[in-house]
């Protein structure tokens, strides 16, 4: 089960969907947090640009300013530590406006104000984390602050649910202005000199997100909101990424799984096919609905390979059919004609012509044994051939002086043309063939035909061609006449005591030596076989030296 | 009774031939699927041995043309073992199939059978009043004594007693006496007819003039 195709494919698949779902949504929860957080700043780097400007309206000249923070804009943090403070000079600043009076600086109060504000102070400078300067001289012009902020801004830093706060800063750290629910932010000197570059800073501290503007004169503007509520979102937002990344992992997984099956059951239908394909059942193949796909090719290949397996086992079943056939037939002669013979006492002769039968019929046996047994060697692919190197034509000749008794019984005119052609090979079997198809040729032949053996070499190959002018092959038959027990006149060739071998024979014989053998026929004609065997290394190299 | 053999092996055939010479059958002989085809449709047979694989006309083929004109009794004789050609052989008609190598005496028997089935005859020994016929051994019998009959008279006695109660015309026993190879003559019938009446008694074969013979019981 593990170690199915089917299990593997889906595992993988798995492993694959989760690990690119995984990097997409982690890229697209970072995408989306870096968009968040780019919107946020954007929107406090617009109100810092619009809060510097105000800055630098305030003090135009980039003057440090010897204004302290009024005690009606407390900070948030420090309010207990402000109302000590205020409640040391509130009545100062509640009867002259501060921004009113340059002359009367929030720290020159009556004596005992002052030492308390000096205690304050230093008690600032020793908890607070930033440096705040020293007083500033009584002739700094002090710039009144009114339309410190547009209206509609004033909006978005008041009251307990204010979105933004901010906080300005002289260059020496001392906080000129801040919104009332501004949290206290260690002052962060981005001060490079005078007439340097305004410079832009971005800072996360906590849930807050900050930007800080310092102007060309030093002061600093410290826009800055909560992202608390974008983080919520942000993080909502990676639970659903999560659920949505599970819930196609979840579907990936299943269709895969359905797509595997729906894949991997055409090859269990072609398994389960190719099984039941036996000796007994070899017609069955498999559906070819879908050729175009790969296993549509597969399929295709197999059942070609079960078209040429079922041709194959017909064949062997019919050469056993046949074989059987042949075998049984002389020996059915035998047994019968023992049996009638016996059956009661018979006269010398019908002994006689009995065992002449039964010798027939054995030796018809024989020979069909012997050419089955040399069919297969050539099959199992041990011809068993004494190779030498021999003249085709004395071969030839050999067979032709061997027919020509019976030739001549037959009244046919048996005529040799045979050039010496050198060729490797099995005299022996190579004889065989040629007396074969000049047996074939007068046996087949009418009387007063003729048959012409010719030995010749045509385009580097040593031809024997053995042709006949007798009835002829029809062209339905020729194709046949290679084929094992097949014969073209069965009465004629069971008279002439053939055993429907010779051809089948003759062609394995050609085929081991690397030759070929083809028929030629015409009806009322004559039939011409031509064997073609490679012609021996040395009468090659003769021929390219001439 | 007179039988064709349809066979391209010479010598098999010659042995089949003589073999049902010899227990007593009328025998013609066919070397190839066209002869044997004309001569079952020309002749009336009482069986025919036939081979599968025949030159000119297979046996399937001779089988398929002869049924539809004839119900001659075929018994196929082949080599041709395989369960498949067997059912093939009985499905186009064949009444027995006999696998070569053969035993003679199982093929006389299956002939013997095959003749006495077409016949009507369901078993191998026919008794008419007390005359007993046994057609395994070729023997008759009255009141238990062995009646000497020649072949010819026992064949007679035999076609008739297989056909009793029915008339046998004279041109029906020429065709099943005598093969294609005898040129006996029309009396020649009638002395073997009165040769068996002097043997089983007068009333045995009843004469109809000019019709034919038939055994009545």
């Amino acid at each position: 089960m593990i170690r199915s195709l089917r299990w593997r494919i889906q595992a993988w698949h798995a492993v694959v969907l989760t690990a690119v779902l995984s990097i997409f949504g982690v890229v697209v929860y970072h995408l989306q947090w870096q968009t968040r957080l780019h919107q946020i700043d954007a929107e406090l780097n617009r109100t810092a640009e619009v809060l510097t400007s105000r800055v630098r309206r305030l003090f135009p000249k980039g003057q440090v300013s010897n204004w302290r923070p009024p005690m009606e804009l407390p900070g948030v943090v420090e309010r207990e530590w402000l109302q000590n403070l205020t409640s040391a000079n509130l009545s100062k600043t509640e009867n002259e406006p501060t921004p009113q009076s340059p002359q009367q600086p929030v720290v020159s109060a009556d004596e005992d104000e002052r030492s308390l504000s000096e205690e304050f102070r230093v008690q600032r400078i020793g908890q607070w984390p930033f440096p705040y300067a020293e007083p500033r001289d009584e002739t700094t012009p002090f710039l009144a602050d009114e339309q410190w902020l547009p209206e509609d801004f004033t909006a978005l830093f008041e009251g307990e649910e204010a979105p933004l706060h901010y906080t300005v800063w002289d260059r020496d750290g001392v906080i000129l202005r801040k919104s009332y629910f501004a949290p206290l932010v260690p002052f962060k000197n981005l001060f490079k000199g005078w007439n340097s570059m305004p410079v832009q800073e971005v800072q996360s501290r906590g849930g807050l997100r900050e930007v800080i503007h310092c102007t060309s004169f030093g002061h600093h503007v410290l826009v800055g909101r909560s992202i608390q509520e974008d983080v919520a979102a942000q993080h909502s937002f990676g639970w659903l990424l999560a659920a949505c990344g599970w819930a196609v992992l979840t579907l990936g997984v299943v269709g895969g799984g359905w797509l595997s099956g729906r894949t991997l059951r055409s090859i269990t239908a072609m398994s389960v096919i190719a099984k039941s394909i036996s000796g007994e059942n070899l017609s069955q193949r498999i559906d070819l609905a879908e050729t175009d796909s790969e296993l549509g090719q597969l399929a295709l290949v197999l059942n070609q390979t079960f078209d040429r397996l079922q041709l194959a086992f017909q064949q062997q079943l019919r050469f056993t059919a046949d074989a059987s056939h042949e075998l049984r037939t002389p020996l059915a002669v035998i047994v019968s004609q023992t049996e009638l013979t016996l059956a009661k006492p018979r006269l010398t002769d019908e002994y006689r012509a009995a065992l002449e039968t039964c010798q027939r019929a054995g030796r018809r046996m024989r020979s069909l044994i012997d050419s089955l047994l040399l069919l297969a060697r050539f099959d199992a692919g041990h011809p068993d051939l004494q190779h030498s190197s021999l003249d085709l034509a004395e071969v030839a000749n050999e067979s032709v002086e061997l027919l020509r008794s019976l030739a001549a019984e037959r009244q046919i005119t048996l005529r040799s043309v045979a050039t010496p052609l050198s060729v490797v090979g099995d005299r022996d079997r190579l004889g065989q063939v040629v007396t074969n198809l000049l047996a074939n040729a007068i046996r087949y032949n009418q009387v007063g035909g003729r048959v012409d053996v010719r030995v010749e070499r045509v385009n580097g190959d040593a031809i024997v061609s053995v042709s006949d002018n007798g009835i002829g092959i029809s062209a339905e038959e020729l194709p046949h006449i290679f084929e094992r027990f097949y014969r073209v006149d069965k009465a004629r060739t069971r008279a002439e005591g053939g055993t429907g071998l010779g051809l089948a024979i003759c062609q394995s014989v050609v085929e081991a030596h690397g030759g070929q053998i083809i028929a030629r026929s015409e009806p009322q004609q004559g039939t011409t076989l031509e064997v073609r065997l490679p012609l021996s290394p040395e009468t090659g190299k003769d021929v390219q030296n001439l | 009774m007179r039988i064709l053999v349809v066979e391209d092996e010479p010598d098999l055939l010659q042995v089949v031939a003589t073999t049902l010479r010899e227990a007593g059958y009328a025998v013609d002989a066919a070397a190839d699927g066209e002869d044997g085809l004309f001569k079952a449709k020309t002749w009336e047979y009482d069986a025919i041995v036939l081979d599968l694989n025949l030159p000119k006309l297979d046996g399937w083929s001779v089988l398929q043309r002869l049924r539809t004109v004839k119900r001659t009794p075929v018994l196929i004789l082949t080599a041709r073992d395989t369960v498949s050609d067997r059912v093939r052989g009985l499905n186009s008609g064949a009444d027995d199939y006999l696998v070569k190598p053969f035993a003679l005496s199982e093929l006389l028997a299956r002939i013997r059978a095959l003749i006495r089935r077409s016949a009507g005859q369901a078993v191998a020994v026919i008794e008419i009043g007390d005359v007993c016929i046994d057609t395994v051994a070729k023997t008759v019998t009255r009141n238990e004594d062995l009646v000497p009959l020649t072949p010819t008279e026992y064949a007679l006695v035999e076609l008739l007693a297989m056909h009793r109660q029915k008339l046998v015309s004279r041109t029906t026993i020429y065709d099943h006496l005598f093969d294609e190879g005898d040129d006996s003559l029309s009396n020649l019938v009638d002395v073997h007819v009165s040769n068996i009446r002097k043997k089983l008694g007068r009333e045995f074969v009843t004469t109809r003039r000019g019709q034919g013979y038939m055994i009545q019981g």
